[in-house]
């Protein structure tokens, strides 16, 4: 048996096929009606005209960051579900969003003139004081690694951060500008803020694709992993900072989004089952797919205006929330 | 010859000293069971010999290098263990699962090699787990499983392995088979064999040694013949035991036991990791 097997290589071409489909798809649709033609020119050619550069300068961005930010949080969750054996982790919903966006907000008070190499760095900080509390509160206590008390300090430890991100915002007169930030979604992304964020999430998700089967021995239980030779400590604060960087990234570009990390590796372990090496590649994919449609959806559904795309993804996340909790959720536990 | 080595040994959980003062050796290329009650530290000196936990005080040699020293790499290609079943290979092929055997002498992403399919193939078969191979481990039953994880260490490739009460949650005819196929790679391959067992009967049938501990102090190590007795299992269990001969092995067995009077159910002392056992005797 090799380890890519050939199902498992259909479904991932097949994925990309989509992915490229959706983008395509994707690149047509907005505010400004444009042609196959206008679109073909933008990606091709030099020529100037204000569809065109629309496309260029706006629209291809914006598609651009909804990929690779996908991609950073369908990896990162489904780097935390296997750290922590809790099919509920989501940066999300464990305080590294909250952390970040906290970071965020302190920031642009302390260093107005911040620029998005600083505001990237203060989010990853954030995003890893907001995990290390969590981690923290639930190994305090005996056996406190239960995917539920870690939920529960999440939901507190995030709590607390909005809250300190809020009264920052209001005791200092900055929330629109924190707001612009975080509930902006991936309006106004530029070329030069991709060009910062992109290098990390494409590193950080290759990395972890190399440190996939560690993964999934870690997965298994920390007694087998041992047994199989893993340094635990060692390989545990590899892959946790690099779902720090792709969790922490992914809010500089677009603010808090709760529950793409949580639904896209169980989407993808219906597809691939639970070996990392298949579930992290997958995860990328899909959860590019699913940033793009989101942001899509964001665009178009009530064109000219924008609707935040946060929304769009928990109208769509909650109910699968939830459906987790029911029914994956018992197996697990 | 004698690889491993333990020297007054102590390991605490927690406050609590769980091994005491502990010195063993395990016979190389003979099958070594650990019987005691619950609590009495079986468990804990597995996973210390394993490096699974560390220990506090002595020393734990393997071929002459206290295993800390040891890059745990190289360890795993000489010893491999076998936890109490975890249930969480779910979603995993049966292939998949064994081929992670390979893991300490994979590099990057772990696409195997030729050699390593081999050994991937040849632990299925001799498992007799080969028909399951893209089956998911889901889809097993527990004799089944078990006889997985066996094969997941034998691709491993070491010359120890083991094995933390390997039967439990079986029934008696599944355990019978794994033990036999324990036994067998044990005969065929020469590969040392430790594991805990609960049933003094099972252990007195497929050791070639046995240590048994009390409070986490070795009340006697040695041949079957030698622990094995009215006075050892008296020591150990607190039972008043019958011991006989098995008409089919003739090997020492305990045919009757009673609690010993005046003892009010002194085995009550139960220990967190060992309640899932009681339960799943009961």
């Amino acid at each position: 048996m090799k380890c890519i097997d050939k199902p498992f290589m259909y479904k991932f071409i097949l994925a990309i096929c989509v992915l490229i489909g959706i983008f395509s798809i994707s690149m047509l649709l907005g505010a400004v009606n444009t042609s196959v033609r206008d679109v073909w020119l933008a990606l091709t050619s030099s020529q100037q005209n204000s569809t065109i550069t629309i496309i260029r300068e706006i629209r291809l961005p914006r598609e651009i960051a909804a990929v690779f930010v996908g991609a950073a949080l369908g990896v990162s969750g489904a780097i935390m579900q296997g750290l922590t054996r809790n099919p509920l982790a989501d940066p999300g919903l464990l305080g590294i969003t909250a952390g970040a966006n906290a970071a965020l907000a302190i920031t642009i008070v302390l260093i107005p003139s911040a620029n998005y190499f600083v505001i990237m760095f203060a989010c990853m900080i954030g995003a890893m004081m907001g995990a290390l509390l969590v981690l923290g509160i639930g190994a305090l206590h005996k056996g406190g690694f239960s995917p539920f008390r870690i939920l529960l300090a999440g939901a507190a430890v995030s709590a607390f951060f909005y809250a300190l991100a809020e009264g920052i915002g209001l005791y200092f007169k900055v929330s629109k500008n924190i707001s612009m930030w975080t509930a902006g979604g991936l309006i106004g992304t530029t070329w030069n803020q991709l060009q910062i964020i992109v290098p990390f999430i494409l590193l950080g998700i290759i990395v972890s694709i190399c440190l996939s089967r560690h993964l999934t021995i870690l997965s298994l239980s920390e007694e087998v992993a041992i047994g199989l030779g893993e340094k635990i400590n060692h390989i545990k604060m590899i892959l946790f900072s690099i779902m720090i960087i792709l969790a922490g990234t992914s809010v500089a570009l677009v603010g808090s989004l709760a529950f793409v990390g949580l639904m896209i590796p169980h989407l993808v372990r219906a597809i691939v089952g639970t070996d990392y090496r298949k579930v992290l590649p997958m995860s990328a994919i899909l959860g590019a797919c699913f940033m793009l449609i989101a942001n899509t959806i964001g665009r178009t559904i009530q064109a000219p205006y924008e609707t935040p795309i946060a929304a769009i993804v928990s109208i769509i996340g909650l109910p699968f929330f939830l459906y987790i909790v029911h029914k994956g959720g018992k197996r697990w536990i | 010859m004698v690889r491993l080595l333990v020297y007054d040994l102590n390991v605490s959980y927690e406050e609590n000293l769980i091994v005491k003062d502990l010195n063993i050796h395990i016979p190389d290329k003979k099958i070594t069971t650990i019987i005691g009650s619950n609590g009495c530290g079986k468990s804990t000196l597995l996973k210390a010999m394993t490096r699974i936990i560390p220990y506090r005080a002595g020393i734990i040699a393997f071929d002459g290098v206290r295993i800390e020293d040891e890059d745990t790499k190289s360890l795993a290609k000489k010893m491999a263990i076998l936890p109490q079943i975890t249930e969480n290979a779910v979603g995993l092929t049966v292939g998949e699962l064994v081929s992670y055997g390979r893991h300490p002498y994979q590099k990057g992403w772990g696409r195997l090699t030729q050699k390593d399919s081999e050994v991937i193939d040849w632990a299925l078969e001799v498992t007799g787990t080969a028909a399951y191979k893209y089956q998911l481990i889901d889809t097993l039953s527990g004799g089944q499983r078990q006889r997985v994880w066996i094969a997941m260490s034998l691709a491993q490739e070491t010359e120890m392995i083991f094995l933390d009460e390997p039967t439990t949650y079986l029934d008696i005819a599944h355990q019978l088979e794994i033990l036999m196929l324990l036994q067998k790679l044990n005969k065929e391959q020469e590969r040392t064999i430790v594991m805990v067992l609960h049933d003094i009967n099972q252990a007195a049938r497929f050791a070639d040694y046995i240590i048994a501990l009390k409070d986490g102090q070795v009340v006697k190590a040695g041949s079957v013949e030698e622990v094995i007795q009215r006075e050892v299992l008296k020591e150990v269990f607190q039972i008043d035991a019958e011991i006989g001969r098995d008409i089919r092995t003739h090997k020492p067995m305990c045919i009757s036991y009673d609690l010993l009077k005046g003892e009010e159910c002194p085995n009550e002392k139960v220990t967190y990791s060992d309640t899932s056992v009681i339960n799943a005797r009961t």
